[in-house]
């Protein structure tokens, strides 16, 4: 039946599973940023015994076992997990990582309870509540697929239409009631939201792993950016991938579960993110560090001619041309920086390269590196005169690298102003020309 | 009914297994880190797949060796991933043991040709069934649940009363417990071995997820009710037992009365406990909003 890869039923169950995916991954981003990615995980088992009295019900009144009427079961259980979760953080007893692990252990357990009494019963549709447990997507009738679509566009809808609202309540939800808005009712409103996923997705992946859909892609996305609306776009689109490769996956393999292929299909986005994402990723990571090492090793090389410099003449004006003139043998860099050979040639290559250095049998700079080399110098004073006068900035320089960052978070004072511009008038102009904008190392 | 020396046993598999699972629980709940066990209960399923696919056979110890090496391994790729990506970490735990119990099923599907270790078995787990396998020791016939349970039950006893000083620095102060010369990082990975192993032993009675039950819910109740933690973790065992007992009485006494078949002991025992918990939470709520009395007045 399946010998074409877009057999009809299958690109119904295509499109579900894809819209799905897209919802669930933009609702993931909020959770997350609200810290609340695993209640998708106590409302997810709590499907479980909603789907089993469903099921009992229905076969005690002696009517068909339909997809819908399980689901509606699932509803209403889901829903006591969501309620019970709020109930529980209201009274703030228990701790959200607690109150979760307790909510889906004991409803999943009653839910075995209850699927254990059906498993005995004289009839055979009970194979129908395994797909709920492992997921089957390719069992999605038309119906099911339409419904699921709709429901998550809803979803989608109303999480753009409440953007604002739900937007200032992740970041800052004091910020957010000054604002007007009520954090508990974006609270509700994610929990419902999450709700209505979890019931469209439990016959794609089943109960355990539902929550990868929201977990997974909004942890991808957020390895790649820090801006919310492309995290949004990003996640979505992960999302609509990962339930793509994984459903059409799953339609191959008929004898495997169906859950188990979709997570492994997008825990590939994530293990790529995790490696190469731009924000955060481990290679990224390592890189940006070893740029930032290779900055400050050039500084170091630099601050190399100022000390020297001092050394030999203390008494003398700084000037360009006694900068230039002034080179430096192998020996003495290497004792003065403290450095390997290696580690000193490999920085003397980088500085070369930008034209700042010449190295014939010693080390000189040349204009351009002369240039570089005050610029330093300068930064280096303007943090001491400035952690000298105002020590309270010495938090804001030890965690950025970068002056035009420092500058932008601080704004100085008019008195520490008025006294560089007095004390130091050459650093004064130079700095005010560094911070300008102009380039430096 | 008539009371069978299969109930018995079922009776006393169930008791020793809410002692067993006290200690690691009452650790976890104190510590504000039960989402740890519901991580280790998915996550050790690649560990049983591939020790029974090596060994072909369920043969205990290899699968305990299995369980310990993959939940360690989760518990150092999620150190690792919190120190390098600086993401939230409950989403990070759910992602890496989604991905771990992912690849547990699938190993065991292709495992499962030949097999009697199925993948609903995982879920729903048979404590009814685990007194029919037994082994003799000096003449008696014990099902082996019974004795990992018993002597998992006895370890952690004689842990508790011999390091009862170093395990409430671990849980309620671990920079003191530091700084007094307790290796706290050895704690903290002997817990996670401890929790791996009792989650194999449970794992047979109770199945992947109401294990997770067992190891909170009585300690989440507990925590209500005392202050010192010996009487902490005497309240746990005393709760995690009374639901294990009512979970027999409403899955296997209740339905032979009625003379229907009996359903999963650990689900009922997960329910009743949980019910348990919702009303001490219920009267817990009240007796908090209590009028200052004389004696309760700070001084």
């Amino acid at each position: 039946m399946h010998e074409l890869p877009f057999h009809y039923n299958t690109l119904v169950v295509l499109f579900g599973t894809c819209t799905l995916g897209l919802s669930s991954g933009v609702l993931g981003v909020f959770l997350l940023l609200r810290r609340r990615s695993l209640i998708g995980d106590a409302i997810s088992h709590g499907s479980l015994p909603g789907i089993a009295l469903a099921f009992l019900i229905l076969f005690a009144l002696g009517m068909r076992i339909s997809t819908f009427g399980l689901l509606l079961g699932a509803a209403v259980t889901c829903f006591i997990a969501l309620s019970s979760l709020q109930y529980f953080s209201s009274l703030k007893i228990l701790d959200e990582g607690t109150s979760i692990a307790v909510i889906l252990s004991a409803l999943f357990g009653f839910g075995i309870f209850l699927l254990t009494i059906i498993q005995k019963l004289p009839t055979s549709s009970a194979s129908g509540i395994n797909r709920f447990l492992y997921g089957k997507p390719a069992a999605m009738l038309f119906s099911d697929a339409i419904v699921i679509s709709i429901i998550s566009c809803i979803t989608l809808t109303l999480i753009l239409i409440f953007y604002r609202p739900i937007h200032a309540c992740v970041f800052d939800s004091l910020f957010a009631r000054t604002l007007g808005y009520k954090p508990e009712r974006v609270d509700i409103l994610l929990g419902l939201s999450s709700l209505l996923m979890v019931l469209s997705g439990l016959q794609a992946t089943g109960i355990i792993l539902i929550i990868t859909f929201l977990i997974i892609p909004a942890v991808s996305a957020q390895l790649w950016t820090k801006q919310l609306p492309t995290m949004l776009f990003l996640s979505g689109g992960f999302g609509l991938c990962s339930t793509f490769i994984g459903t059409m996956l799953s339609t191959r393999f008929e004898n495997a579960p169906a859950g188990p292929i979709i997570v492994l299909s997008s825990s590939v986005i994530f293990v790529f993110s995790v490696l190469l994402g731009k924000r955060g990723g481990i290679i990224s990571t390592s890189l940006e560090l070893r740029s930032q090492k290779k900055k400050r090793c050039i500084q170091q090389l630099l601050r190399v001619w100022q000390t020297s410099f001092e050394n030999i003449s203390p008494d003398e004006e700084f000037s360009l041309d006694s900068l230039s003139s002034l080179s430096l043998p192998h020996a003495y860099v290497l004792e003065k920086t403290g450095w390997t050979p290696t580690q000193l040639y490999g920085i003397a290559k980088l500085l070369r390269r930008n034209g700042w250095i010449e190295i014939v049998e010693e080390y000189t700079l040349t204009p351009d590196g002369v240039r570089a080399a005050l610029t330093t110098m300068r930064r280096h004073e303007l943090y001491h005169f400035l952690i000298r006068n105002e020590p309270s900035l010495l938090h804001t320089f030890s965690n950025t690298n970068n002056m035009q960052e420092t500058r932008a978070r601080t704004q100085l004072s008019p008195e520490i102003h008025s006294l560089l511009q007095e004390e130091h008038p050459i650093l004064f102009s130079e700095t005010v020309e560094l911070l300008m904008g102009e380039r430096y190392v | 009914m008539i009371f069978t020396s299969i109930d018995a046993w079922i009776l006393g598999i169930s008791i020793f297994a809410a002692i067993a699972a006290a200690l690691p629980g009452g650790i976890l709940v104190l510590r504000k880190n039960a989402l740890m066990s519901d991580a280790i209960s998915h996550a050790i399923l690649p560990g049983l797949a591939i020790a029974f696919i090596i060994t072909n056979s369920r043969n205990s110890i290899i699968m305990f060796i299995g369980a310990v090496i993959v939940a360690v391994l989760l518990v150092l790729l999620l150190e690792y991933l919190q120190k390098t990506l600086r993401t939230e970490a409950n989403a990070l735990l759910g992602i890496l043991f989604s991905i771990f119990f992912s690849i547990g099923l699938l190993l065991m599907v292709q495992g499962a040709d030949n097999v009697d270790l199925d993948p609903s078995c995982v879920l729903f787990g048979a404590l009814e069934l685990t007194p029919l396998i037994s082994i003799s020791i000096f003449g008696l016939s014990i099902p082996p649940a019974f004795i990992q349970l018993f002597v998992l039950s006895i370890i952690h006893l004689v842990v508790f009363v011999f390091f009862k000083k170093e395990i409430s620095l671990f849980i309620f102060d671990p920079l003191y417990a530091r700084m007094q010369g307790i290796p706290v990082r050895t704690i903290r990975y002997l817990l996670i071995i401890d929790i791996a192993i009792t989650n194999v032993a449970l794992f047979e009675i109770a199945g992947s997820i109401i294990t997770i039950a067992l190891f909170v819910i009585p300690a989440a109740t507990a925590q209500l009710f005392s202050k010192n933690i010996t009487v902490f973790f005497l309240v746990t065992t005393a709760f995690g037992v009374t639901a294990m007992i009512s979970g027999f009485l409403i899955s296997i006494a209740l339905p032979a009365l009625a003379s229907l078949p009996n359903t999963s002991i650990a689900g009922g025992a997960a329910t009743t406990g949980f019910i348990i918990l919702l009303f001490s939470m219920m009267i817990k709520s009240k007796t908090n909003f209590r009028k200052p009395t004389k004696s309760n007045l700070p001084a």
